[in-house]
């Protein structure tokens, strides 16, 4: 069953004023619960827009959003329930860390759904754990972290609440690439082991091929495409002109193809697109 | 020609209150290096090897506890002579909300020449130079925040440009922005370097923008441990690899290529160079 459906989604920002504009236009999309979805867009997409509906933090102008079958504006005082249901993941969420120590910020959450202090505290741990966050860490100030650990902290923050489905915009901007690496493995295995659904909104086409399953391409406030990653590149050339950035090696291959040699356009890792070289060249 | 930075052998630490105990935590150890006129310089780096403690070295917002920094000659020491040193270099940092202090677009790239007290006619001329220069021109009458994040960090540089100085110093400008944005800084600075021979000093995690500069510099815990063209730095996988830092994936494709045993130059670091190259390769099988 879909964990997260909307129907005929519109948003409108300024409406009635000299500035509306349509930021979700006609929204209907279906996302399977454990899903592991990439959202790409260029800004101005609707991209941000489009996930704070999912927690309830924007108020459809028209249309329907539905949370593991319930739809969630049906009973407003009720909406509260779903925003442990979505974690939301700002960007910059470091930002956003505010108590004395890396324990209480992660504990704040799951103490207000009303956990008893044992079960906060095993949700404390066990988010710490899966974000690599070490005991020495939890009674420090998270303000005497680095800021991939800041960051860290505030993703743990989110996890402890175990949402049914956690959204991440941009969690790794700023970040070198090791940093990065370690953030998306880390969100990586969280789904694995929890086996909830994970969006994760990116500006890297890069990153959304080596982990999402799912892309869902934001374009002019529509749903350009959701599909599976091979599908969704098989659109490269598209995307390229939505002034996206489609990855090098993607680049790469449909130039080769266009030379008239035997490759996927739709190769997204150096991997595959190593493998198909060596294939042509071993036919020498 | 005289270098326009020139550090001997300068060293940084910062100080960490740790309980009762105050520990400097060393950042820059002995590092030199000299920037010449006219040059576009990639500084690369994971969080914390000291790219942007360095950068603040270049105009004097820090001094080096040992060694010596030089900008156009005038040692940063020299307190008197301040604002001289950063009328030479600009600096444009990471978060364009940051940078922007006027409510409309060209007050706030006339803002420093106010303070600076340059003469209104000179104002207007300035200010609308550096608007046509970064492209920002059409939307010098509109409210910063209507701008997307790419058009703010090019107010935020024009802003620089009105001064008119010899060299911008950007510490990861386009780390907030879209693949769009950071195209339309990159290509602004670029624009800048060519067209009017203005020094860039830019720092860096997109491995991309940096083989696409003269020279790239990589440091490490403190330390310069590369400092060569981009073809030079990029062929050097595993070293880079060993920092926690990436390749272009042009850059890899060939690395693991060549590592299968297929001969094929290993200093490509763009697209159409690796196109190119493995278009010829298939050519002949």
């Amino acid at each position: 069953m879909a964990i997260i459906r909307t129907e005929n989604l519109n948003y409108i920002y300024g409406g009635g004023t000299a500035f509306e504009k349509s930021a979700v236009t006609n929204i209907n999309l279906e996302i399977e619960q454990g899903e592991f979805v990439g959202i790409i867009g260029h800004t101005g997409s609707g991209k941000s827009t489009l996930i704070q509906h999912f927690n309830g933090l924007l108020r459809p102008t028209s249309g329907k959003v539905y949370i593991d079958g319930h739809d969630i504006w049906e009973k407003p005082k009720e909406i509260r329930k779903f925003r442990f249901k979505v974690g939301l993941v700002f960007q910059y969420p470091e930002y956003q860390l505010f108590e004395e120590t890396v324990y209480k910020d992660i504990a704040f959450g799951p103490t207000n759904m009303g956990l008893t202090k044992d079960e906060v505290d095993e949700r404390v741990l066990e988010a710490a754990e899966l974000v690599g966050l070490k005991d020495k860490h939890m009674r420090k100030s998270p303000f005497e972290l680095s800021g991939g650990q800041k960051r860290r902290v505030a993703i743990a923050g989110v996890m402890a609440m175990r949402p049914d489905v956690l959204i991440l915009d941009e969690p790794t901007a700023g970040l070198d690439p090791r940093g990065r690496d370690m953030i998306l493995g880390e969100i990586q295995r969280y789904h694995i082991q929890n086996k909830n659904t994970v969006l994760l909104v990116s500006h890297s086409m890069e990153d959304i091929a080596r982990y999402a399953h799912k892309v869902l391409v934001m374009n002019r406030s529509e749903v350009f495409l959701y599909d599976n990653v091979e599908a969704v590149f098989a659109h490269a050339r598209e995307i390229a002109d939505m002034g996206l950035a489609v990855p090098q090696i993607t680049r790469i291959c449909i130039a080769l193809r266009d030379m008239g040699y035997n490759i996927s356009p739709e190769t997204y890792t150096v991997e595959s697109a190593k493998e198909q070289i060596l294939a042509l060249l071993g036919g020498r | 020609m005289e270098n326009i930075f020139e550090c001997q052998s300068i060293t940084f630490s910062y100080n960490i209150a740790d309980q009762d105990k105050v520990l400097p935590v060393p950042i820059l150890e002995d590092l030199s290096i000299a920037v010449r006129p006219g040059e576009f310089v990639a500084v690369l780096g994971h969080n914390g090897s000291g790219k942007s403690t360095l950068a603040k070295h270049l105009n004097a917002i820090l001094l080096p506890q040992g060694g010596v920094v030089y900008v156009n000659g005038i040692d940063t020491r020299e307190e008197e002579r301040l604002l001289e040193i950063r009328s030479h270099v600009g600096m444009v940092f990471q978060n364009p909300d940051n940078q922007i202090v006027a409510t409309v677009v060209e007050e706030d790239v006339a803002f420093a020449l106010e303070n600076l007290g340059v003469p209104p006619a000179e104002i207007r001329t300035r200010v609308d130079d550096a608007l046509r220069s970064v492209g920002m021109y059409e939307h010098r009458l509109r409210a910063p925040h209507q701008l997307s994040g790419g058009q703010k960090q090019r107010v935020a540089i024009a802003g620089i440009i009105a001064m008119r100085p010899d060299c911008i110093v950007l510490d990861e400008p386009t780390a907030m922005l879209d693949p769009r944005g950071r195209q339309e800084v990159i290509g602004t600075v670029q624009e800048l370097n060519r067209e009017f021979g203005i020094t860039v000093v830019l720092i860096t995690h997109f491995m991309d923008e940096a083989a696409r500069c003269g020279r790239v510099v990589v440091m490490d815990d403190g330390k310069i441990i590369l400092d060569a063209s981009p073809r030079e730095v990029f062929s050097q996988v595993e070293l880079l690899k060993s920092v926690g830092l990436d390749v272009p994936q042009a850059t890899e494709l060939v690395y693991r290529l060549r590592q299968a045993g297929i001969e094929l130059p290993g200093d490509i670091i763009e697209v159409e160079q690796c196109v190119t190259a493995i278009g010829r390769l298939l050519k002949g099988s």
